[in-house]
């Protein structure tokens, strides 16, 4: 029973031991199935110990003990030379019934001091139910660091579902939506040695996000389950977070599996065993999960933060330029879904030019859910000076242990900028921006209120207006082309106007005749002759002589008789007007005389 | 010392008494009680008459009660009334931004256009198209009377020139009065109308149109009353994209007049 293993190194030159901590500690037993024996040890490192006080476990039998086990050991690493030595007392008891059972504190005297190990527990598993009671006689295993017990695989060749299966283990059954689930795929075996093993296809999870964790495939476990005793491993394990409502289901995934399984053979009067490799082909586990939904109404701000979670915010300045750039950090630690909650959003003032903001998650599985910190760095760049409050940092979760939504807020932050050097650069590219746009504002005051709104446009006498302007420019143009005309020709009007006036001089002087005005009579009748021969040959007062006359009319065309009627008449009128009382010829007679004559030369000139 | 206090509150309520309909509604504005705004502009409109600054403030205070077809029928009569309301305008684009309305997108030249014919009242045009005629009349007579040859080349020109201007400032008086009195344009009234390919109830989907939302400017091109009363028109034919025509009942729109 006694082991000792001793390691020696020898060593050149001076090489120096370091004093091990002085340690002594209970190693309770794993596996224990009621009926079996098993082992509890004391160990003691690096000392020498004397006087064990050992007090006895309650509902276990002490078969024997202690029996002494020592080891040392000598290892030099880089040049530092260490030791170690154990001494282990080991007891052996017999577990009667199953159960939770206590080994309680023991103490040992080192060097005049006593130390003392704590108590510890352990778990004693029910028997198979199956399980032949005469194998209880036969002690299998003896050493605490071994099982101790074996699990009965079913004797016959054949392998039944029983004996090898893979079961998805859910910590819970029914779960809030993104509420972290803890999954475990656990093989289950009868067999002691697994020589090889496949997964054909891979664990599904559908409508899970899920996270991985590391586990070392070790069958080490023994596991009561059904009423039976299984050696076990852990395959694999999965904090999973529902995105769905509804029963979700995880799948196992299938496996290929070569078992050893001891066959016995009979050898005429004994048995002996002997593994055989047999395959098996492990279909799907499934394993269904009610995911209910989170309770409405859910607050605003909520993010699906799922779990326990609390923040922190940290701004290091108060006081900065424009142009500069300051973070505030915001943490949120906890537990839950942690690694996909999104960084809550912060309502910076408009003024401020942000970055996009930087996430980092430090996050473990912590147990059945994911512990750790999510760090949000929000970067801005205020671009205007003054005062600015950045606002509250609201954080929403629902915690499915109370059930309830918990809203956590940080302190708002006032920071005042002032006018930096180089505050040219950014503003002006944007330019102005408008915060909030609405309608705009009502006018006051007088508005001119009025019953009848008329339009010029709707008279038609102001689109007459355009036509009688038109007309009375016309009209203008037609008066001033005539006075322009008979200005340029002079002569010609005195030509064309010398009958008329002639004719009203000779009425003039008709008139006299009348009125017995005989003297008026000839001076009226002289003037009519004369000025209707200068009007009608343009001949000025000064040049009106009779021989002037006489050659106008000839070289008019006028007869010799005609001019020389002319002439007479003339005279006539002279001699009748300064010898009044001898008139050769009467007033009536020379009126008439005129008359025709003037109407002669008419005649003439417009030949 | 009581005669005094008398006296000022009756002058104070005779003061209060002096404010005019509209100025109360201005108040009622300003202080957020839009219901009382809107009465009061709406009493003002029929007892005083109605201004384009009238129809904006009703505008303004129909939005803040969320009627935006009828914010938008009181902007474009504000327009109807005065074209150069650039407040009414810059309203009728915010709502239209805001709420998506934006009819079909007009040509350059057709928005070069009417900016100016908005540039100025009917009236004002009417009366810039009257001056700039006697100054051609003028200018003419000054080519056809004046002997100088310098002074007659330069009336030549400036007079075509003049025609020129004369002719567009006269087209622009008639297309603003035209704007400002015709009947061409309707908003939307419900809030949401299924126009139809005939003029009627539409039977079955292949006969629906467009369904146009509340506050969407259409204009009209024709109407088709019914027999028995031709005054009013039962169904409205509408351009609702530019070129694509629909029918709308009378009672589902507001007709701009």
């Amino acid at each position: 029973m006694k082991k000792i293993s001793l390691f020696i190194l020898f060593l050149i030159a001076s090489v120096t031991a370091i004093a091990q901590q002085v340690d002594f500690t209970i190693i309770p037993p794993r596996n224990v199935v009621a009926g079996d024996r098993f082992r509890v040890a004391y160990r003691l490192s690096n000392a020498e110990g004397n006087s064990l006080q050992a007090p006895q476990i309650d509902g276990c039998t002490l078969l024997y003990g202690p029996s002494t086990s020592t080891s040392f050991s000598t290892q030099i690493i880089n040049g530092r030379q260490s030791s170690s030595s154990t001494i282990d007392y080991v007891y052996t008891y017999q577990a009667d019934n199953e159960g939770t059972f206590t080994i309680p504190s023991a103490s040992i005297n080192v060097d005049g001091k006593t130390l003392r190990a704590e108590a510890k527990q352990f778990k004693v598993l029910p028997p198979d139910k199956n399980r032949p009671q005469s194998q209880n006689a036969y002690p299998q295993q003896q050493y605490p660091s071994q099982q101790s017990v074996q699990p009965q695989q079913s004797s016959t060749s054949k392998i039944s579902s029983d004996d090898i299966f893979v079961r998805v283990i859910l910590n819970k059954s029914t779960a809030y939506e993104h509420e972290a689930v803890e999954c475990t795929l656990k093989l289950y075996t009868k067999y002691e040695a697994i020589s090889s093993f496949n997964s054909t296809s891979l664990p599904t999870f559908e409508g899970f996000l899920i996270e991985e964790v590391d586990v070392k495939a070790e069958l080490n476990q023994i596991e009561h389950y059904n009423g039976q005793n299984y050696r076990t491993a852990i395959l694999k394990k999965y904090i999973l977070y529902p995105q769905k409502t509804g029963k979700l289901t995880v799948n196992s995934g299938a496996y290929d599996i070569v078992v050893q399984q001891l066959e016995r053979i009979s050898q005429g009067f004994f048995y002996i065993t002997r593994p055989v490799e047999q395959s098996v082909h492990l279909a799907d586990y499934k394993s269904t999960l009610n995911v209910t939904p989170l309770p409405t109404p859910q607050p605003e701000g909520f993010n699906n933060a799922v779990g326990n979670f609390s923040i922190t915010d940290e701004l290091p300045v108060d006081a900065m330029k424009t142009g500069e750039a300051a973070t505030l950090t915001l943490n949120v630690s906890g537990s839950g879904n942690i690694k996909f909650i999104k960084e809550p959003t912060i309502e910076f003032p408009d003024e401020f030019e942000l970055y996009p903001v930087k996430n980092d998650v430090n996050a473990s599985v912590s147990g059945a859910t994911m512990k750790g910190q999510l760090t949000c760095q929000y970067t801005f760049v205020p671009q205007y000076p003054g005062n600015f409050t950045i606002p509250a940092v609201k954080f929403v979760y629902f915690n499915p242990a109370d059930k309830e939504y918990h809203t956590l807020t940080t302190q708002p932050h006032t920071i005042s900028v002032a006018k930096g050097a180089n505050t040219i650069s950014s503003p002006d590219s944007q330019g102005l921006k408008a915060k909030a746009e609405d309608i705009r504002y009502i006018r006051t005051g007088n508005k001119n209120l009025s019953k009848s709104h008329s339009y010029l446009a709707s008279s038609s006498f102001y689109w007459i207006a355009y036509g009688i302007l038109t007309a009375i420019l016309i009209s203008v143009l037609i008066l001033y082309r005539k006075q322009l005309q008979r200005k340029s020709d002079v002569a010609g009007m005195r030509i064309s106007k010398a009958g008329k006036v002639a004719r009203k001089r000779l009425k003039a002087a008709d008139n006299c005749i009348k009125e017995g005005k005989t003297d008026a009579f000839y001076g009226t009748l002289l003037q009519a002759i004369w000025g209707y021969v200068g009007d009608k040959f343009s001949l000025n007062a000064s040049t009106l002589t009779r021989d002037n006359i006489s050659e106008q009319l000839s070289a008019h065309g006028a007869s010799e008789s005609l001019i020389s009627e002319i002439i007479n008449l003339i005279d006539d009128c002279e001699m009748a007007r300064y010898t009044p009382n001898d008139p050769s010829l009467s007033p009536d007679q020379l009126m008439k005389k005129a008359q025709a004559l003037i109407q002669q030369i008419e005649t003439i000139t417009k030949k | 010392m009581k005669h005094l206090i008398a006296l000022f509150i009756s002058f104070s309520f005779i003061f209060a008494n002096a404010q005019s309909l509209d100025e109360k509604a201005d108040q009622a504005y300003s202080e957020g009680d839009f219901q009382q705004a809107l009465e009061l502009y709406q009493q003002a409109a029929t007892e005083n008459g109605v201004s384009s600054m009238l129809y904006y403030n009703m505008g303004n205070t129909y939005y803040r009660l969320d009627s935006i077809a009828k914010a938008i029928g009181c902007y474009e009569r504000a327009l109807r009334l005065d074209p150069k309301n650039d407040d009414a305008r810059a309203n009728i684009k915010f709502i239209n931004d805001r709420y998506n309305l934006t009819g079909p997108e007009k040509s350059a030249p057709t928005i070069f256009l009417e900016n100016i014919t908005d540039s100025l009242h009917p009236n004002s045009w009417a009366i810039l198209s009257l001056i700039l005629f006697i100054i051609l009349l003028f200018d003419i007579a000054l080519y056809l009377f004046n002997n100088k040859e310098k002074i007659r080349k330069i009336a030549f020109f400036s007079s075509v020139l003049l025609l020129i201007v004369v002719s567009f400032s006269c087209l622009m008086t008639h297309r603003s009065y035209k704007k400002a009195t015709e009947v061409k344009y309707c908003i939307i009234s419900q809030p949401s109308v299924q126009l139809s390919t005939l003029p009627a109830v539409p039977a079955n989907p292949s006969q629906q149109a467009f369904t146009v939302p509340e506050g969407y400017k259409l204009e009209i091109i024709d109407s088709l009353a019914t027999p028995l009363d031709k005054a009013n028109p039962m169904w409205l034919e509408v351009n609702v994209t530019g070129d694509s025509r629909a029918w709308v009942s009378v009672n589902d729109v507001d007709i701009i007049r």
